[in-house]
């Protein structure tokens, strides 16, 4: 009776105590990176059975050749041959061999960590590409064919996106975060990558084993109760946001930007949330 | 025999002499004389008398039912209560601080911990003691998902390990069959991680790789054969024969999930399904020897299964949809034959 209690209340203290240190080590580290978002990036979320619980949901980090928000925002298959072999999958079958589908549609998805850049240059040029390869789309409005998304459009997706750009993958954290320490824009996340194997019928013209980020952990950042006054009083003085056409969109203007801390452990937390006027220009 | 039989099978013994005593008057065997018959009845109602204040005992076959129910409606109403409480502390959760929330979130298991050794020395049997196995293991779940919220933790296996490790430790202390269940079953989601960890991939990627669950659930077949775990023998029985039933199936429906990656896909699928036959014949065999009826239910259900989902898919595949149900009736009816044989032997022997 006793030993069998014993053994579940020793495992569980040991559990809690590893956390607690975890957590102790890695704020307490001085290699931590504080970087600011606003709502583009850091969606709030509010469980729908009436719990008090706020979050913070990372938007626009799903990146993989199967983002189908309809425009091509994002850029499809960043990660390629060379880096997935590095990041440890078995690439040793070419696309085209008959083996090919079977042996990348079962491979397993692998840890690995992402350097997203947030309103850099990479974004800037990202969004270049993104309105020339929109300008240049048919667009079907009212049943008619028309060359070009109209501007207005375009504007809207623009501001409205999130501005997180992925421009590094690594399986190392630690170097990861040390190659681009020196650049506040830079937000390194624990993701996990997944291989595609494209047919040819979907992002590239020709058969072709791709990677994409399939899950960013934590999805999520838990609000701390010291920040939901804030929270309160901008759903208070502000109307609902209305609901964007194009998904993951921000069809208004950032209510709050957000400061997040993140340490070796890539745990991330939430440093400072304050709210923006609702006039604030998008960049 | 452990000790939570003993007054069930000495209850049935009192009731089956009882009958016999009946039938042998009847015919004009034997009877006892009016003063035997009153002193064996006495002493007989005594201990059924004592017997009745034993919650674990059943004295009779209504008895037996309205335990049952009284079992089913305790289980809905602690899963209930253990809901109703996770949504209470969550609507207000959010308004806590850190440091109250990691209070509450250390205290949950602890609290627990100590009502369950108080409980279950006290009030064995009692309803209360049934719940609260179900609630500290409620509790150490919350416990880990709390933390883990609260401080941005990335999903780890490690938290199965410890929900298996809890679960198991409580089911052991407390008699608890649902925490052995839970436990069991987190302690194989752990066990089919680690190869996939040790690999370098992404843990949760273990549910594609099912053939590891074959093994774990032949562990704890091993397991059941200990007899440190005897009164859980049937549960670890169980559990061990649905995990390797469940990822042969699923292996035999999709072969690309295999560990070996050169391997034909369709020759697997086709190999596992006819294992899962196998198995589900060697089930119904070995339930009917050993005289575990959960078992040979289980083989016949697990084969009814196979069938139905090979009715769509390998069967008009490779061989005639006739054929192929003509070869299981045929491995059917021998199994069947092997059975026959087998109980007039037995009965030969009694």
């Amino acid at each position: 009776m006793m030993r069998g209690l014993m053994v579940a209340i020793v495992t569980v203290v040991i559990a809690d105590l590893a956390m607690l240190a975890g957590v102790r080590v890695d704020r307490s580290s001085d290699d931590i990176v504080f970087v600011t978002l606003d709502e583009r990036e850091l969606r709030l979320e509010r469980p729908e059975d009436g719990s008090s619980n706020l979050r913070l949901r990372f938007e626009g980090v799903d990146v993989g050749p199967h983002w189908t928000t309809g425009d091509q925002l994002r850029r499809t298959g960043w990660i390629g041959p060379e880096t997935l072999a590095a990041l440890g999958f078995d690439l040793s079958i070419p696309a085209g061999d008959a083996r090919a589908a079977q042996h990348y549609q079962s491979a397993l998805s692998r840890p690995a960590v992402v350097a997203f850049d947030v309103g850099t240059d990479a974004w800037d040029r990202r969004l270049a590409e993104w309105r020339e390869r929109r300008r240049a789309q048919d667009v079907i409005a009212g049943g008619v064919v028309r060359q070009g998304e109209p501007e207005a459009s375009i504007a809207h997706v623009a501001a409205g996106a999130s501005r997180l750009v992925p421009i590094d993958v690594a399986s190392d954290a630690a170097a990861l975060r040390g190659k681009y320490r020196h650049r506040a824009a830079t937000l390194v996340l624990p993701v996990v990558v997944a291989l595609r194997f494209d047919r040819g019928e979907r992002v590239h013209s020709r058969t072709e084993v791709l990677g994409a980020v399939t899950e960013v952990l934590p999805r999520a950042i838990v609000v701390p109760a010291r920040f939901l006054p804030v929270v309160k009083a901008l759903e208070a003085t502000t109307a609902p946001p209305p609901l964007s056409d194009v998904p993951g969109v921000l069809a208004h203007a950032p209510r709050y930007d957000v400061t997040i801390a993140i340490g070796p452990a890539l745990r991330p937390w939430i440093v400072d949330l304050r709210p923006l006027h609702r006039s604030a220009p998008m960049r | 025999m452990g000790d939570d039989q003993a007054p069930q099978a000495r209850v049935r013994r009192i009731k089956a002499f009882r009958d016999e005593c009946k039938s042998l008057a009847r015919d004009g065997v034997f009877e006892f004389s009016p003063e035997q018959q009153a002193v064996v009845d006495e002493y007989h109602d005594e201990l059924l008398r004592a017997y009745a204040y034993d919650d674990r005992v059943d004295l009779s076959g209504r008895d037996r039912s309205l335990r049952l129910g009284v079992r089913l409606t305790s289980l809905v109403g602690i899963l209930a209560l253990a809901v109703a409480v996770v949504l209470a502390l969550r609507r207000s959760w959010g308004w806590l601080g850190t440091p109250a929330q990691l209070s509450v979130a250390l205290l949950l298991p602890a609290v627990a911990m100590l009502a369950l050794q108080h409980v279950a020395t006290t009030r064995r049997g009692h309803l209360v003691a049934r719940a609260l196995p179900v609630l500290a293991f409620a509790a150490v779940v919350g416990n880990i998902e709390i933390l883990g919220a609260a401080f941005s933790f990335a999903p780890s296996p490690w938290a199965l390990l410890v929900y298996g490790v809890a679960g198991l430790g409580i089911a052991y202390a407390c008699d608890s069959r649902v925490t052995l269940i839970a436990g069991a079953l987190c302690l194989a989601g752990f066990a089919m991680t680690v190869p996939v960890v040790v690999s370098g991939a992404w843990w949760v990627d273990a549910l594609r790789r099912p053939e590891t669950g074959i093994l774990v659930g032949m562990a704890y077949l091993a397991v059941s054969t200990l007899p440190s775990s005897a009164h859980f023998a049937p549960w670890w029985r169980g559990i061990g024969l649905f995990l390797i039933a469940a990822c042969l199936i699923v292996l035999s429906q999709d072969g690309s999930l295999t560990w070996v990656p050169s391997a034909d896909a369709r020759a697997l699928e086709a190999g596992y399904t006819i294992t899962t036959l196998a198995l589900g014949l060697a089930m119904i065999v070995i339930g009917a020897r050993n005289d575990w009826g959960g078992v040979g239910i289980g083989g016949a259900a697990l084969l009814l299964l196979s069938m139905t989902m090979e009715y769509f898919d390998w069967g008009q595949r490779y061989v005639p949809r006739w054929l192929f149900f003509l070869l299981v009736a045929v491995v059917a009816l021998c199994a069947g034959w092997i059975l026959r044989a087998a109980r007039q032997a037995e009965r030969a022997r009694a």
